[in-house]
């Protein structure tokens, strides 16, 4: 039978969007005069979702370290041979390896979480940790294991770099937004009390990732069980699909429905709007069509000129055609210096 | 091991990157490499880079001056564009002679002569008694046989007179030689010198008096005999000047006959002046027929007495017209790049003066032409005429006592007469060498009336080695089986025409020989030139022999290489006798479908390798059956390379049989697709995006077996796993294929929901394959796998409007426009372009089928040298296909050998920084799209990736060299095909074999920082290895379809997969080199950055550590433990992590 009413006919069908039209985009600016820049923004929907999103990373992005209370900048002058763990300076350092077999050590670098005053973060304050440089093969359970012993954690976030807001959970989907392969990362560590954070700060380490009661997969063995759940599942992938599609067919619909009502009203000021539902179809607002229409007007001008008519065309042209000559004469100079310079003129 | 820093070592790395590799210096070839690397660091990127060129309006609408308008005028009539004026004028101030090296030359002539004519002489002597000869002088001539009558005795030149180009100026840099003509005084010659090499003897002796005398003289570096024009009989005098000027010029003095000496008459091509009874010591068959004509040995005779008139008639009419001698000049380097003048009987450039007189004097030429209008003149002239059918002549006399062309035409192959109407300028000359003429002049014919951007380029600056030419080549090797050969050809007239030069004498016979043999197999063959040796004056003259090998070069004709059949005329004919002689016991009588009984001969041949080589059996055959050269003399180099790209069992063929059975399962597959019910909406269009759809993979894929055993099947999901405790499994790349579908307006117009439907889209198609054909499916969010006859698919449906979608911004105002995005890009690129490329390609390959071999054997080699993963393959695809679509100056290889030498100078020598390489696909771009394609690019140079590839389909961006090579890995690649390929082509034109043809492809190691060793039980394509390991692991496949039907192991590559995330975590500090085919190693290089000391930033702590320098906090990489990471990381595929700790200080 028809495996869900997304591929079904009718499933499509429930669906009727025009193909050629714009996105909910009306011509209603070109028809009811462009000077209406005033009202356009009333008609469009008030919140543009993409706007919020770029606010936030330019947020995150400047915020910089430097700008964070530190700790007095020390002046003690060693080699790491010499003091393996710094963690003598006012940064926390925690060495950190994958097992007792490894002779070096990477360092976490640590701080408790805070942000500048007016700065919004969804992370707790005083019970975040943040956490720099966690080793590829350390992963959220295993930092979670490693950091338990400093105070109850409540949960460990892994990202590529620093972002103050905690992402969305429920848009990672398993078939559509695949992890990828992790790199160096940072972690953001919430403790269920602020006393795990201060202990996590006078941690001393060195903390094993991978221990004999805890074994964490590398190379091969990882290679093979990632090969395993990267067999897909069609059946779950089926459900996950019809949920999302069952709800988007509700948005769409309630979308459609509140267009209906406004077809034709019009508003306080008298504007009606137009949209590509209605019973004559409208020129979509797309920057292309605008180009073309452009084009079109130029072209029409183009055909009424007279060319080479008068004396002063036919000179212009001919001086035209010299410069032209004069042009590629320079360009093909320049081109031989280069030759010249690379030696490029001695045959063999 | 590991870090050591220390203040100053730090200082001094942030200073100089390069000091990173100072270990390198003083170790040879390593040295080389090193500092070529650090030229490209430190080489600015401006610089050498061409600007858009901006002038000012007023420079541009000034008032033109009269001189600038002639100027113009002058480009636009004499010339094709002001680019070609300009390089021409370039090309000419190159190889021209300076007025400070005249000066120098002319009077080191005047020294010479003043010491020539200071020789003494020497009483007269028989000329067998040669004992009065001082000991450190021998006579530079085979005297065979010894006895001949006749005195000599030695007296100063009557004259010396400089003939040749020198004096008309046409003579081109490098190897300037001044021809000197000494005038023996007639008191030397006697009556009937001319017969039986007795004016060449004395001519010999008196250049051995000569020699003797001027190497005493402290004026010259070196003085030793040559040939003239490679001629046997016709020694000369090379004299080099002392100290700095050695290779300033070379004087070669020839000794001639008085005026007059001679009587014409008697040197006529028709008459014999070498008797047999003398020669061969016997008369020729007691019945009395008449001596054999020598007209070869008549010539040279003549063209002794000739030298002053053909100089005095070049500087007639060439004297005053420096267009002509600019002609000439150019014509001299065509010629040179070509290797058409070298060697004896080349096609010298005095030939190609007297060809610009001739073509004077019919007017075909004026003298007020430019140099380049003379160049297209006399192409246009050799393109069209056939002198060894139509000969000329420069005699305008009707004398009826002149010999007719047809004299000639029956003595020579071919005929140039000079103005007397009696020498044949081109008497050397074989018909091969003339035909290559001939066939050269014509391809650039077409190069220059094809309006071509770079023809100047093409035409006089790509040399044309023969290896690079032509596609198949052979070397006849020891030269001395040549003499049987001429006995068994009964070529006795000829070796008593050529002095014994036995080499000549069979060169035209063996060559009509193989002509005929290869038939429509062959475009055109060309054969080597003996070169012209030197030597010391001591020594005897070289014998015929030593003059190495004999070379042969076959250009191939497609479409005639796939027949195994050479079809002969019916039995009961009166050829078919003459087929059988000519074929010998390979001919057999056959009946064919027709009913027709035919003699035929069959060749043994499978595979499309084995078919481009017939041409091999062919030569082998004859050349044993009529010249009695066995199989061990001929070296036949044609197909070494083909072991590169072999199966991994099958070693007679190059893979096409099994990339098209390949193909062939996909047609099937598509036109299952095309009649699949139930889909809602249905596939209108089925199109290949893997390199295996267009032939180009470099190993085909193989039917896959699965053994159930070696696997830990996973059976709810049909699939099988990989185990721990087996070697990896034999690697299975799905071949991806695009699935449009007919268009539909019911699609959701938003990117998530897209990707959603298209995924229900992906089930529903696995769903319905399985149900109506059986077909293993298995689907996921983006593609479904279908396995078919053992081959594995991946379908990818395509929404035609998702990357429209994707694209789509609306600004503030309200109005959409597109804007390209990553995801649109990368989806456009795999949905759209990639099936469009993949068959164009497919298409180029039906075309030319040496495609296939050229762009395999071509990402073999970059793959091999580590630097497989910057290029993608659509970009290396596309530069083989540049060698076929624009092949010029050179024809489209039909040999993967040629094809392959062709891509690494084409590599080597490309400039990418100012030049796209545009792949005219299908022929749709016009010359002026071209044009507007090259300024555009010049305008966006600094937007554009690298190395930019231009197709009729991605005029612009350039899609497949976007995200590498960067600037360093293409210099990179440029620095080892310059040095792969001079190293190749020695090995293949080495007569005695190509040796160890792998040597090109074995990486250099010595440049990497550290090496990780991997374990070959994990590298589930170690068989690919260059040198393909004697043994290795079992990778778990049946040789015969097993029970099992479950999915096999897809994409499973652990090498692969240990790089990525090499890469992810450590690609800012190092980048990571391997060879995807069987590599056991991974090469690491640092970054020249990555070592130096940055501030603490939360974005840079990448697998860093704080250190303290100078009071201050830094960051520098944890070295020690990224060493243990690469092991940590690749747990069970590492062996060693082999850290060259002397090549770096942090």
């Amino acid at each position: 039978g028809a495996p869900g009413r997304e591929t079904g006919g009718p499933g499509i069908a429930g669906r009727c969007l025009g193909v050629g039209g714009g996105r909910g985009s009306p011509g209603a600016a070109a028809r009811l005069g462009v000077s209406s820049g005033g009202l356009w923004p009333q008609l469009r929907s008030p919140e543009d979702p993409r706007g919020a999103l770029l606010l936030a990373h330019s947020l995150g992005a400047s915020l910089s370290w430097s700008t964070l209370p530190l700790g007095e900048p020390t002046t003690v002058h060693l080699s790491p041979r010499a003091n393996p763990f710094p963690s003598t300076f006012a940064r926390p350092a925690i060495p950190i390896k994958f097992s007792e077999k490894q002779q070096a050590s990477h360092y976490l670098y640590v701080r408790a979480h805070g942000v500048r005053q007016g700065t919004k973060s969804t992370w707790p304050q005083k019970r975040t940790l943040f956490v720099l440089n966690v080793p590829p093969y350390c992963t959220e359970e295993s930092l979670s294991r490693l950091l338990s012993s400093c105070g109850l954690v409540q949960s460990v976030e892994l990202q590529e770099k620093p972002d103050l807001a905690e992402s969305p959970k429920e848009s990672r989907s398993k078939f559509f937004h695949p992890k990828p392969v992790p790199g160096f990362q940072v972690a953001y560590v919430v403790f269920q009390k602020p006393s795990g954070v201060s202990a996590a700060l006078a941690l001393k380490g060195p903390l094993l990732v991978s221990t004999e009661s805890h074994p964490v997969k590398s190379g091969i063995h990882k290679w093979i069980s990632d090969y395993a759940d990267s067999v897909p599942d069609p059946e779950a992938l089926r459900v996950e699909v019809d949920t999302f599609m069952e709800a988007y067919d509700q948005k769409i619909a309630e979308e459609e429905a509140k267009a209906k009502e406004e077809e034709g009203v019009p508003d306080e000021e008298g504007w009606v709007k137009v949209t590509r539902r209605g019973r004559r179809p409208v020129l979509p607002r797309t920057e292309a069509a605008s180009l073309r229409v452009l084009e079109r007007e130029r072209r029409k001008r183009a055909r009424k000129e007279l060319l080479n008519f008068y004396a002063w065309q036919h000179r212009e042209s001919k001086m035209e055609h010299l410069a032209q000559l004069r042009k590629k004469f320079e360009e093909d100079k320049q081109r031989i210096e280069l030759l010249r310079a690379q030696r490029k003129f001695r045959p063999y | 091991m590991g870090p050591a820093p220390t203040g100053e070592q730090l200082c001094g790395a942030i200073g100089e990157p390069e000091v990173m590799e100072p270990a390198l210096e003083g170790t040879g070839k390593e040295g080389k490499k090193a500092s070529s690397r650090k030229r490209t660091l430190a080489e600015p990127p401006a610089k050498g880079l061409l600007q858009p060129v901006k002038l000012s309006r007023a420079e541009l609408y000034k008032e033109p001056t009269n001189e600038e308008l002639n100027h113009l005028r002058e480009t636009e009539i004499l010339f094709h564009s002001s680019l070609l004026r300009l390089q021409v004028e370039e090309l000419l101030k190159e190889v021209r002679l300076s007025e400070k090296k005249k000066d120098r030359i002319d009077a080191f002539l005047r020294e010479v002569n003043q010491r020539v004519v200071r020789v003494p002489s020497v009483p007269e002597t028989e000329l067998t008694d040669q004992a009065w000869l001082p000991a450190g002088v021998r006579v530079p001539l085979h005297q065979v046989p010894y006895a001949v009558k006749g005195c000599f005795r030695f007296l100063p030149p009557a004259q010396v007179t400089v003939v040749g180009s020198y004096l008309l100026g046409t003579c081109i840099r490098p190897d300037i030689n001044v021809d000197v003509a000494l005038t023996m005084p007639r008191e030397i010659l006697q009556d009937k010198d001319g017969l039986n090499q007795r004016y060449f003897r004395k001519r010999a002796l008196y250049l051995a008096h000569l020699a003797h005398h001027l190497a005493q003289d402290p004026l010259f570096g070196s003085v030793c005999f040559s040939y003239t024009n490679g001629c046997h009989l016709k020694p000369s005098l090379l004299l080099r000047p002392r100290g700095k000027d050695e290779r300033l010029v070379t004087v070669r003095l020839h000794p001639c006959p008085p005026p007059d000496f001679f009587r014409p008459c008697r040197l006529l091509p028709t008459k014999n002046n070498v008797r047999s009874a003398w020669y061969r010591g016997q008369s020729p068959a007691g019945d009395g027929s008449p001596e054999p004509p020598t007209p070869h040995y008549n010539t040279w005779v003549l063209q002794d007495t000739a030298l002053e008139s053909h100089l005095q008639l070049l500087s007639t009419m060439l004297g005053s017209a420096q267009g002509l001698k600019d002609g000439v000049a150019l014509l001299k380097v065509w010629l040179r790049q070509r290797e058409l003048d070298k060697g004896q009987g080349g096609f010298t450039g005095f030939l190609v003066s007297m060809l610009v007189v001739f073509l004077v004097s019919t007017h075909k030429i004026h003298t007020t032409m430019s140099g380049y209008q003379v160049l297209r003149s006399v192409l246009q002239f050799l393109a069209t005429t056939d002198l060894t059918v139509n000969g000329i002549s420069l005699c305008l006399s009707s004398d009826p006592s002149l010999p007719a062309l047809a004299d000639f035409h029956q003595a020579f192959s071919v005929v140039f007469l000079d103005s007397s109407g009696r020498l044949n300028l081109c008497a050397d000359v074989t018909a091969s060498t003339y035909h290559q003429v001939q066939y050269e002049a014509r391809l650039s014919m077409t190069l220059l009336d094809s309006r071509a951007d770079d023809g100047f380029q093409l035409l006089l600056m790509t040399p044309k080695p023969m290896i690079r030419a032509f596609d198949h080549v052979l070397h006849l090797h020891p030269l001395s089986r040549l003499q049987a050969a001429c006995h068994r050809l009964k070529l006795w007239p000829e070796l008593q025409d050529n002095g014994g030069d036995y080499v000549s004498a069979a060169l035209g016979p063996l060559t009509t020989l193989l002509e005929q043999g290869l038939g429509t197999r062959l475009k055109l063959l060309a054969h080597s030139r003996p070169p012209v040796p030197e030597w010391g004056i001591s020594q005897d003259p070289p014998k015929h022999k030593d003059s190495g090998s004999l070379t042969l070069g076959l250009l191939l004709r497609p479409e005639g290489l796939t027949s195994v059949l050479e079809l002969g005329p019916e039995a009961d004919q009166p050829e078919a006798a003459k087929f059988r002689q000519f074929w010998g016991f390979r001919s057999e009588l056959r009946r064919f479908q027709d009913g027709a009984i035919r003699e035929a001969v069959v060749w043994e041949a499978a595979s499309m390798s084995q078919k481009r080589l017939i041409p091999h059996q062919v030569v082998t055959h004859l050349l044993a059956l009529h010249t009695d050269i066995p199989e061990t003399c001929v070296h036949y180099v044609g197909g070494p390379l083909d072991a590169l790209i072999q199966g991994l069992k099958q070693t007679s063929s190059t893979g096409e049989e099994a990339l098209a059975v390949a193909v062939c399962c996909y047609d099937d597959l598509s036109r299952l697709l095309w009649g699949l019910e139930g889909l809602p909406l249905t596939v209108s269009a089925v199109q290949g995006a893997h390199p295996v759809l267009r032939y180009t993979e470099v190993f085909p894929p193989t039917p896959v077996r699965p053994a159930s055993s070696f696997y830990e099947p996973l059976q709810e999901r049909s699939s099988l796993l990989p185990r721990l405790d087996k070697p990896c499994p034999a690697y299975v790349e799905p071949m991806t294929v695009v699935c449009h579908l007919e268009g539909s307006g019911q699609w959701p117009q938003d990117a998530e929901a897209v990707q959603r439907v298209r995924a229900a889209f992906q089930l529903r198609l696995a769903e319905l394959l399985t149900q109506q054909h059986g077909l293993q499916c298995c689907a996921t969010a983006t593609h479904t796998d279908v396995l078919k006859d053992g081959f594995v698919f991946r379908i990818r449906v395509a929404y035609q409007r998702e990357p429209q979608i994707l694209k789509e911004v609306q600004s503030p105002e309200g109005m959409i426009s597109l804007r390209d995005t990553p995801a649109s890009l990368h989806l456009e690129r795999d949905t759209r372009q990639l099936p469009l490329l993949t068959s164009a390609l497919h298409g180029l390959q039906q075309q030319h089928p040496a495609f296939s071999g050229v762009a395999r054997l071509a990402k073999r080699w970059v793959r091999a040298q580590l630097l497989g993963e910057d290029f993608t393959d659509e970009s290396l695809d596309l530069v083989a296909a540049a060698l076929f679509l624009h092949p010029e100056p050179f024809t489209p290889p039909s040999s993967p050998q040629v094809g392959f030498l062709r891509f690494l100078y084409l590599v080597s020598t490309f400039d990418w920084k100012n030049n796209p390489l545009i792949v005219n696909l299908n022929n749709e771009l016009t010359v002026e799209e071209q044009v507007e394609i090259r300024s555009g690019f010049l305008a966006a140079r600094t937007q554009l990736p690298v190395m930019v590839i231009v197709t009729p389909q991605d005029r612009k961006h350039s899609v497949w060299t976007q995200d590498g090579p960067s600037a360093q890995i293409l210099q990179q690649l440029v620095v080892l095909a310059a040095e792969a390929l001079p190293m190749l082509e020695k090995q293949l034109m080495d007569p005695r074999g190509p040796g160890d043809i792998r040597t090109v492809f074995r990486p250099p190691l010595d440049i990497y920082d550290v090496l990780i060793r991997l374990s070959p039980r994990h590298i589930p394509r170690h068989r690919q290895a260059v040198d393909s390991p004697a043994a290795s692991f079992c990778r778990g496949l049946l040789s015969q379809p097993g029970p099992s039907s479950l999915m096999p192991v897809l994409g499973y590559d652990p090498p692969q997969l240990y790089l990525m995330q090499l890469r992810e975590a450590f690609g800012d500090l190092a980048l990571f080199f391997y060879d995807q085919h069987g590599g056991e190693v991974i090469g690491v290089l640092w970054k020249p950055t990555s070592f130096q000391p940055q501030p603490f930033k939360a974005s840079s702590t990448k697998g860093r550590m704080v250190m303290s320098r100078g009071g201050e906090l830094v960051m520098v990489p944890n070295v020690e433990a990224i060493l243990e990471d690469f092991a940590v990381l690749g747990e069970g595929l590492v062996q060693t992590v082999e850290a060259r700790s002397e090549r770096w200080t942090v």
